[in-house]
């Protein structure tokens, strides 16, 4: 062999070689892009357009988990609670769930024994001391923690910054001032007092945020049958400044004729002047584009010595499948709970996170505000009813409280009404 | 011809069981579908109604009419049993009499026949949910146009909130169930009419009889069977109605357009399936006794006439 043909070969080797090698390296990138693990979500706990955004940012983020989003939930909220519980039970759910209700939802869900206890995963990561203990009493089941509380929510009063301007109008502070502006108000020819409750939704809700704000906790041992509905005077008291709002013509007329959308456009058209709703509604006005600033404050205690500050709860939380794989499921919600991802989605979706973040002051000021006053209130909320009623009798409230509005029940007649209800449902089960 | 008529009864009388097979194979798919999709889920439903479940656990406890007992005791499920009773009679007459009026008049006029015939059966074609939100606007106590052509037409005395004032809801969601069905009655009567020879009004018109003689005496008995059809079918639509009456008014203020199908509905939101398939089994009951009822008494009359 001479010279020539030993460089031939050298080179034809080098060439083999590299070849190899090339062939290597693609065979080891295919394989590690094989192993990226997929997780499937069906809900990320952000409604619309925002999920899909979520989803291209964590997987732009990472290699080795890869996010298989189904958009799946598009029912009412009784149809995807059915699909959720069924798909859990056969193993055939998601791997990670967001936006999951707590209470009475998350027992049941728990029940499939298909939800992972995340104890040590919270104590692991330290989630355990971002969370206020309240929120997290309301994951808990029989001592485990089984959800991450996801945002927070609280309920108040949003209100036409233009009208109160143009009355010379103050945000009340107590009970006798936010009277004194709803007679101003209705002296100018407007409606203090949006409310739609055609269909049922959200008559529950409303009665709830005037009984707690004149009964405070009192009202937490009603909802969880330790007190009977009739013998809570301040939920009466409660009951009775509600009602004041339609007797006394502080309400739009026709509150049963009308439902929730129905009566937010009466808002927006500048013939109510205040409504009770919670951040979701930030989104809902933004969108109707009123012609007209929007301010918030929180609807002034009926009673002042209440111990309770607002209606509110946990607007969704994170659970965790026990099929799931373990490494990659945690690395999302490593993700989701990160602060960069919360104050991102304060700052474009107004969603406050349950998880204590600093809030940022470059936000939309209405975002701003209602995020502060809820991180400062968070531990002085009262949680939904749903939180504590069986979801019947929650369903029933919503009826029994049209049937005081609509003058077929005294607030007397509706505590009765509840405890018969609540009373019965309770004996049955 | 007596030969050609025998010959082929011969042959058919020779494999006789395979042709006497033939008409049951050809019926046997649609009697697969109507046991796995009809008769099987009311046959579970019944079934489930002695059981405690909730949908989701794997098991189940029995415990015998406990369901029923709680049910028949239910004053809200009487509540929207009598409201289904109230609807049921209304429909019967209503969309029915007014279903036969129209089709007496599109079968009498001469132009513009096919236009009535498909202007006035539109409404029945639409989804009832589309149905109930036109109706939903319609009532609308500021933005409706209900009230307002009532001030226009000087019965401002009438105006009122037509979905909010609980006396007067369940009949709002029947006139919007009135609406959407009485196209239905009045095709099934123009059907019937055109089966009525025209020599009987001929010699009707002959002997000198008005539009209503003719009416009764010759129209509605000859559409003695189109009538028992049509009010079965309103029998079966006013005992199962929900579409509308969920989408008006979700069965309220406080229960007083509450239907049972509303009524199962929530138990079933509320994960009560036993509850809910009991209440739903002693409304297929109650729907059975009264549909059989009824045709029975409409061929006992027929019968003994």
């Amino acid at each position: 062999m001479n010279k020539n043909q030993y460089t031939t070969l050298l080179q034809k080797l080098l060439i083999v070689g590299l070849g190899a090698l090339l062939l290597g390296a693609l065979s080891l990138g295919a394989v590690v892009a094989q192993e990226a693990t997929d997780v499937l979500v069906w809900s990320l706990g952000y409604g619309g357009d925002y999920a899909d955004v979520l989803v291209e940012r964590f997987n732009e983020a990472h290699d080795d988990v890869n996010i298989v989003y189904e958009d799946v939930l598009t029912g009412t909220f009784t149809e995807n609670n059915q699909k959720v519980r069924i798909a859990l039970e056969n193993e055939a759910g998601p791997d990670v769930l967001g936006g999951v209700d707590v209470g009475a939802n998350l027992q049941a869900l728990v029940s499939t024994g298909q939800v992972r206890d995340l104890t040590e995963y919270y104590r692991a990561s330290g989630l355990i001391d971002r969370i206020p203990p309240n929120l997290l009493s309301q994951v808990t089941v029989e001592g485990r923690i089984y959800a991450i509380p996801q945002n927070m929510e609280s309920v108040g009063i949003f209100y036409n910054k233009d009208v109160f301007a143009e009355l010379e109008l103050a945000v009340p502070s107590t009970w006798e001032e936010y009277i004194d502006v709803l007679e101003a108000v209705k002296d100018a020819g407007y409606y203090g007092y949006t409310m739609g409750l055609a269909g049922g939704w959200p008559s529950a809700l409303m009665a709830s945020m005037f009984m707690y704000s004149s009964a405070g906790s009192e009202y937490i041992d009603v909802l969880s049958g330790t007190q009977p509905w009739p013998d809570c005077d301040n939920c009466l008291d409660g009951l009775n400044a509600f009602y004041g709002m339609v007797a006394n013509g502080y309400a739009n007329p026709e509150p049963l004729g009308i439902d929730y959308n129905q009566s937010l456009d009466l808002f927006y058209q500048g013939i109510t002047v205040m409504v009770l709703n919670g951040p979701w509604f930030i989104d809902d006005a933004m969108a109707a584009e009123p012609d007209f600033e929007i301010g918030f404050f929180y609807l002034p205690a009926v009673n002042p010595n209440t111990d309770i500050k607002t209606l509110g709860g946990i607007g969704g939380s994170i659970i965790v499948a026990e099929y799931a794989d373990v490494d990659a499921a945690f690395k999302l919600v490593d993700w989701l709970t990160t602060e960069e991802v919360a104050v991102q989605a304060l700052r474009e979706v107004s969603v406050l996170p349950a998880f204590s973040i600093e809030v940022p002051d470059d936000i939309a000021p209405l975002s701003y505000q209602i995020a502060s006053e809820t991180a400062a209130n968070v531990d002085k909320i009262g949680f939904w009813p749903v939180t504590y009623l069986p979801p019947k009798v929650f369903g029933d409230m919503n009826q029994i409280v049209q049937g005081m509005i609509g003058g077929m029940l005294t607030p007397e007649e509706l505590l009765s009404e509840m405890q018969a209800t609540h009373s019965t449902y309770l004996a049955e089960n | 011809m007596a030969h050609a008529l025998s010959g082929p009864r011969k042959r058919s009388s020779g494999p006789r069981s395979k042709l006497d097979l033939m008409p049951y194979l050809f019926i046997l798919p649609a009697v697969v579908i109507y046991v796995v999709f009809n008769l099987g889920p009311v046959l579970a439903s019944f079934f489930l109604s002695f059981f405690r479940w909730d949908l989701l656990a794997p098991t189940t406890e029995f415990i015998g009419f406990k369901h029923y007992d709680f049910i028949l005791n239910d004053d809200k499920f009487w509540n929207a049993l009598s409201h289904n009773f109230i609807f049921l009679l209304l429909a019967v007459i209503i969309p029915v009499s007014m279903g036969l009026f129209l089709a007496v008049f599109i079968y009498e006029i001469r132009r513009g026949r096919v236009f009535f015939r498909a202007a006035l059966f539109l409404p029945a074609i639409f989804s009832g949910v589309v149905i109930a939100y036109v109706w939903k606007w319609i009532y609308h106590p500021f933005a409706g146009v209900l009230n307002p052509t009532l001030e226009l037409i000087g019965l401002g005395a009438f105006t009122q909130s037509w979905l909010g004032n609980p006396k007067i809801a369940l009949y709002s969601t029947f006139i919007a169930y009135t609406w959407a069905s009485f196209g239905y009655s009045m095709v099934i009567f123009l059907a019937g009419l055109q089966d009525i020879s025209t020599d009987i009004f001929d010699a009707a018109r002959v002997d000198g009889a008005n539009f209503w003689q003719k009416l009764f005496w010759i129209t509605i008995p000859c559409l003695y069977d189109v009538f028992t059809f049509v009010i079965t079918l309103r029998i079966f639509t006013a005992m199962g109605v929900f579409g509308v009456i969920y989408i008006l008014t979700g069965g309220g203020p406080f229960y007083s357009s509450d239907v049972i199908d509303i009524y199962v509905f929530r138990m079933i939101g509320n994960f009560e399936m036993g509850w809910a398939t009991a209440a739903a089994t002693v409304n297929t009951i109650v729907v059975v006794c009264i549909s059989t009822g009824f045709i029975k008494w409409r061929e006992w009359r027929s019968w003994s006439s």
